[in-house]
Formats: structure tokens, C-alpha cells, sequence
């Protein structure tokens, strides 16, 4: 414990109720099932090997494996401090700077500014992706390389001037004739839009000095790859990405690479999601209780029918209207980012559930009971209320059972009384309402 | 759902007994350990891989990723199970060992990223000063906190961790995740009053 920490003891800072609580709280916890020692042993085994072979030592082998893989997360390719030189043999590009890296001999990956010169081979884990990568993608640039990429660059560096590039690009100039000494920050120089957005957003990249007679590739880090000169990309995931850039001169196949690490930091988007409440009794303007139900959101908004909104965890709208009503809720993720949850929430009278607006509980057999008839044959759960004008519950149900008119205490409801009723059906996502008066006659 | 590899045995579980053994009991796991003999190995992983699976899920909620780090990490405990002097709890010592492992691969797999917005300092301190009707947080079982860990971002879960629970200051904080005391205090801020908030709904839960 560091003596900073000793310090924030003393004036009590640390010490709050919340952090002792968890900690005896975790104290206390039993700890969670894990493999067998017999597993541990088999890996340990394999782990002895070391290297490269990392991989052969996993507990195990899943769906899940593949994609952490092609996410760039190699969870496994770490092995521990001790057997990390292997990486070396991995060459991807061949890139001057490789050989002048002073970080790439096996340190521990910094992931800080520090190292975030270029080549990328500064670890195992890195030099392993790479390595995936050339699998992945090298044959379709030698497919397209040499009869496609040239008006591909051209092209692309026209159509995208216009919108990211409005300050007006470079035009394309003859490769400089000292390129192959030049270092490699200025030889595959570019640059990017935006550094920060949201997953989703279209970013912009182009080369600083766009250049004829050659070939680009960039590797957004991603798993995605482009050979356009001024390419706009989408990253689907949440992350922080290297960004590579390699240019080959047509002439002589001489390539030049750029990676800067870290470039790009894509922020999840929240989960918008939310439930509601409806009033279990008659109101003529029922209010709807909004309750948000977000992920990784730290503000919500909500909107009814495109018009009024509010702010907040919860919210209460008054949906006076009969009809189908759209509520949309806009989560904010502490990065900024956004999503938006929409639910359709109807609002009925009784022709929205087949509700008579009389019936006359006589016993002559005609219109003796009162239920409305959607409720019949209905498959999702529901709640049928009848009430009377004071409020009072006289009938209420959870199946097909119609009201006969008859009050708690026994006797009739007498001709000419009004009672309101509220059908509260519970949907896939929240309940729908529907309320009305029925007159007895 | 697991599938098994090499091993037949793969999907057999071991939970840790919750009953602290004798420390002169431990003493000798280490040193047959030490002798790399794999009795004492065996009895160090079965004692602890259970919590220490859950403290790795303290900072990685998937359950893949952390079985890997526990292997890992538990490679490494027994390489380097020499340099272990008895000074101080074994248990600190191997946990030690698995916070570090799980935060490389929080960096490796490039999970953790800081804002920059984050240098604005909240009032950290005055934020705690009066904490009435205090819920029984020690009434927390390790899944709710998981459950309410798994929802904060990898950032906040891991310098809430480093700092309320491993006990790290800001500033190894800061050193250890390459950002500044700043960030680190703003964001331990943050991760605090949204975890309590969700452990608070989940004890009302209750």
C-alpha cells in the first residue's frame, strides 16, 4: 500500500461505509467454481512449451475463441513475462522502422503515447493479430493490386474530397525520390477526422501526401482494410484502434508503413431500453410512468409522440389521446454517445377492446353480462375492472369472466348507473390501456 | 457450455473451501510448491483459483477471458512461487499476481480507454462526507457485485477495484494504468456513486 494511500487513511478518505462493506462482503464471498486442477496441470504443461504456441493451451475451445480473436482481444497470446521473444520471427510489412524500434524486444506493451511510434510489432499479442491479419487479407490485394488499385485510389481521392476533405486535399504528387530513406511518420504520413466517436460514426482517413503510382492499404485495426486513398470507415466495436497505413510504389514494390497506435477510441453506445406503467384504474387521462431501463446510460430523455419530453430516470406523461402513442427514450452514455428505445404504448376506449357502452343485467338473456368481447378469446394476460362512481372495485378478473351486474353487497346495480372499466393488457414489451364507462339500463 | 480440450476432465469444477487453512498448513503448500513438486501446487490452486477467479471477474466480467487469466495467472504464481519470502499473506501475493495479469489483459485487449475529459477533479472527498442510512453493504454476495461491477465500463470497474478493494493509491493507479491521479480520482468517483446506486437497488431488491 503505498504511503499516498496512508495519507487518504488518515483524513478517512478510503475509508468510506460502501468500500468496507465490500470488502468484507468479497472477504466473505466463497469465490466462484473454477476449472479442475487436473485442467490447470494440462495447461501448465502446454504453457511450459511457451511461445507462439500459446494458443494450444487454452481450457478451452468455443465460438467465443474465435471471435476474441478477430476482435483483436488475445486474451491468450499474453503468457506471462517470462517467454515473450518469439514474436520476432513475425514480419508483416516490411517496414524500416521494425528494425529501429527500440520497444519491439519483447517489453511489456506499454499501450501508452509513449510507444505509439509505428511499426506495431512492439508485442506478442500485437505481432500475433498481425500475423492473423496476413492470412486474412493478403491475397485479395494481390488479386485487385495490380488491375484495380490505381483507379481505385484515383477515384476514391475525387469522391471523397468533397464532404470530409473540404479544406481541399493535396493533389497527388510523383513519390519523392528519397521515399525509401525517408522516416516512415513522414513516408506513410496521414491523418484522420476524429479521434473520438461513438460506435457507428463514419470517420474519415486520408494520406497527408497522397502520391502516384502507388498502392494503399490501410488497416483499420478492426479486421477491416481498404485500398482507397481517402477511405471513411465504420467501426462496429467499442475500442481503441492502431491505424496502419502502407503504401507500395508500383515500380518497384517498395513498401512504406505507418501505424500509429491508439489512434481511434470508438465509445460504446448505451442500451436504450425502457419499461411502463399504466394506472390499474379508470382515469379518463391515464398518466404512463416511464421507468428507464438503460445500459451503460447515464442520461435519458424521453419523447412522446415526437412532441413533449422530459429528462429523467423515470417520467410521467398523460396520455389523453385514444390511440397508439410513440415513446422514444434518447440514453446518453458518459462519452456522449447515444441510443434511442422506441415503444409503441396504446391508449384505448371501448372500441379498442369491443366494449358495449350498455347492457342490462335483467336475466331476459339479452346483453344480461358485460364484458368486452376481445377479451374472449385473448391470449396475453389482461386485467378487467369494473368500478363505481365512488371508485369501488365491483368486479374485476384475470380470465373471461363478464361482469353480471352484480354489486359486492349483493343486490342489482340499478338501471341508469354508470361504471367506469379498465383493461390493462400486458404486451411483449408493456401494457396497453384501455378505460370506459358502461351504463346499466 | 464448455468443450473440453485434451483433457476428459476439463469440465470438472473445483470450489474453493471457504475455511481459511492453517497458515502453517499453507506454509507448507508453498514450500512443496517452492520444490515444484505438484502436491503443494495442487493444494495452492484449489484453495484459491476459486477466489481468485472472482477477483479477476472483478475486472473481467466475461468468463472465458478470465478462466484464461486465471491459467495465466496461475502459470505464473508457480514460475515465480520461489521469489515468494513469506513476508506477508500468500494470498495478498497470488492476488497480487492475478490484479496485475487481468489489468494487462484489460490493456491488451485494448479495453481500457481513458477519456480526456476526465481531468476535471470532482469533489471526491465532500462526495462522502455524510453518508446516513448506510444500507448493509457487507450483505452483498459476490454475484450481485459482479452483476453490478459487470454494468460499470472497464475503466471505472478497474480503478474501483484498484482502489477500494485492492487498496492501491491514485497515484500506482495512475502508474499502473498510464493516466493521470486526476483521471483516476474522477473516474474512482464516478465508478463509486454508480455502483452504489445499483448495489443499492439490489439490496432493496432483497
Amino acid at each position: 500500500m503505498s504511503e499516498e494511500r496512508e495519507e487518504e487513511k488518515k483524513r478517512g478518505a478510503a475509508g468510506g461505509g460502501f468500500e468496507q462493506g465490500m470488502r468484507s462482503a468479497l472477504e466473505k464471498a466463497p469465490g466462484l467454481a473454477a476449472p479442475s486442477w487436473l485442467t490447470m496441470q494440462s495447461a501448465m504443461a502446454g504453457g511450459a512449451a511457451g511461445g507462439a504456441a500459446a494458443a494450444s493451451w487454452r481450457w478451452v475451445l468455443g465460438p467465443a475463441a474465435g471471435a476474441a480473436l478477430i476482435g483483436g482481444a488475445l486474451w491468450w497470446s499474453q503468457p506471462s513475462e517470462e517467454a515473450p521473444q518469439e514474436s520476432d520471427s513475425v514480419e508483416w510489412v516490411d517496414d524500416v522502422s521494425s528494425e529501429g524500434n527500440p520497444a519491439s524486444a519483447g517489453t511489456d506493451e506499454g499501450g501508452q503515447p509513449e510507444s505509439n511510434l509505428e511499426s506495431g510489432l512492439t508485442s506478442e499479442g500485437q505481432a500475433l493479430e498481425t500475423d492473423e491479419i496476413r492470412e486474412g487479407m493478403m491475397e485479395p490485394i494481390e488479386a485487385e493490386g495490380q488491375s484495380a488499385a490505381m483507379p481505385a485510389v484515383g477515384t476514391s481521392a475525387e469522391g471523397i474530397r468533397g464532404k470530409a476533405l473540404s479544406k481541399g486535399g493535396p493533389e497527388p504528387v510523383e513519390v519523392p525520390e528519397d521515399w525509401a530513406e525517408l522516416p516512415a511518420e513522414k513516408a506513410a504520413s496521414f491523418a484522420v477526422d476524429i479521434e473520438s466517436a461513438c460506435v457507428g460514426t463514419e470517420i474519415g482517413f486520408r494520406m497527408a501526401n497522397p502520391m502516384k503510382d502507388v498502392r494503399v492499404l490501410w488497416n483499420f485495426g478492426d479486421g477491416q482494410f481498404s485500398n482507397l486513398a481517402e477511405p471513411q470507415h465504420v467501426f462496429n466495436a467499442p475500442g481503441t484502434y492502431d491505424i496502419t497505413l502502407s503504401i507500395t510504389r508500383i515500380s518497384d514494390g517498395l513498401i512504406r508503413t505507418r501505424t500509429i497506435e491508439n489512434l481511434v477510441t470508438i465509445h460504446p453506445n448505451p442500451l436504450a431500453d425502457f419499461t411502463w406503467q399504466v394506472p390499474s384504474t379508470a382515469e379518463s387521462s391515464p398518466k404512463i410512468e416511464m421507468r428507464d431501463r438503460s445500459r451503460d446510460a447515464v442520461s435519458a430523455t424521453w419523447i412522446i409522440d415526437g412532441e413533449s419530453s422530459q429528462a429523467g430516470e423515470t417520467a410521467k406523461f398523460e396520455l389523453a389521446k385514444v390511440g397508439e402513442h410513440m415513446v422514444q427514450l434518447v440514453a446518453g452514455s458518459p462519452h456522449g454517445c447515444q441510443s434511442v428505445a422506441s415503444h409503441v404504448v396504446e391508449v384505448g376506449n371501448r372500441f379498442g377492446v369491443g366494449g358495449a357502452a350498455r347492457f342490462s343485467p335483467n336475466g331476459d338473456g339479452r346483453y344480461d353480462r358485460f364484458l368486452p368481447r376481445k377479451l374472449e378469446s385473448l391470449e396475453a394476460p389482461f386485467v378487467f375492472r369494473v368500478e363505481d362512481e365512488e371508485g369501488h372495485i365491483v368486479h374485476e378478473t384475470t380470465g373471461p369472466k363478464a361482469w353480471d351486474g352484480i354489486l359486492p353487497d349483493g343486490s342489482k346495480a340499478r338501471a341508469g348507473a354508470r361504471f367506469h372499466w379498465t383493461v390493462v393488457i400486458q404486451g411483449k414489451v408493456g401494457p396497453a390501456y384501455f378505460s370506459d364507462i358502461v351504463q346499466v339500463e | 457450455m464448455l468443450v473440453s480440450f485434451g483433457q476428459p476432465n476439463v469440465e470438472r469444477f473445483v470450489i474453493s473451501p471457504s475455511a481459511p487453512p492453517d497458515s502453517e498448513v499453507i506454509r507448507n503448500w508453498v514450500k512443496s510448491a517452492q520444490a515444484e513438486e505438484t502436491e503443494g501446487q495442487r493444494h495452492i490452486y484449489e484453495q484459491y483459483a476459486g477466489k481468485m477467479l472472482l477477483a479477476i471477474r472483478r475486472y473481467i466480467p466475461g468468463e472465458q477471458e478470465a478462466l484464461d487469466v486465471l491459467q495465466d495467472g496461475f502459470i505464473k504464481v508457480f514460475r515465480n512461487i520461489g521469489g515468494y519470502t513469506f513476508k506477508g499473506s500468500f494470498e495478498g501475493w497470488v492476488r497480487r499476481i492475478m490484479v496485475n495479469m487481468a489489468i494487462d489483459a484489460l490493456r491488451s485487449s485494448k479495453q481500457l480507454q481513458f477519456v480526456g475529459e476526465s481531468e476535471e477533479m470532482l469533489d471526491v472527498l465532500s462526495e462522502r462526507v455524510v453518508e446516513e442510512n448506510e444500507p448493509e453493504w457487507a450483505g452483498l454476495g459476490q454475484d450481485d457485485i459482479l452483476e453490478a461491477m459487470e454494468q460499470l465500463t472497464p475503466v471505472y470497474r478497474a480503478v474501483f477495484n484498484l482502489y477500494a478493494i485492492e487498496g492501491y493509491g491514485h497515484r500506482d493507479i495512475a502508474i499502473e494504468l498510464g493516466i493521470s491521479e486526476g483521471t483516476s480520482k474522477s473516474n474512482y468517483a464516478k465508478a463509486r456513486r454508480n455502483l452504489r446506486e445499483l448495489l443499492r437497488k439490489k439490496l432493496r431488491e432483497k
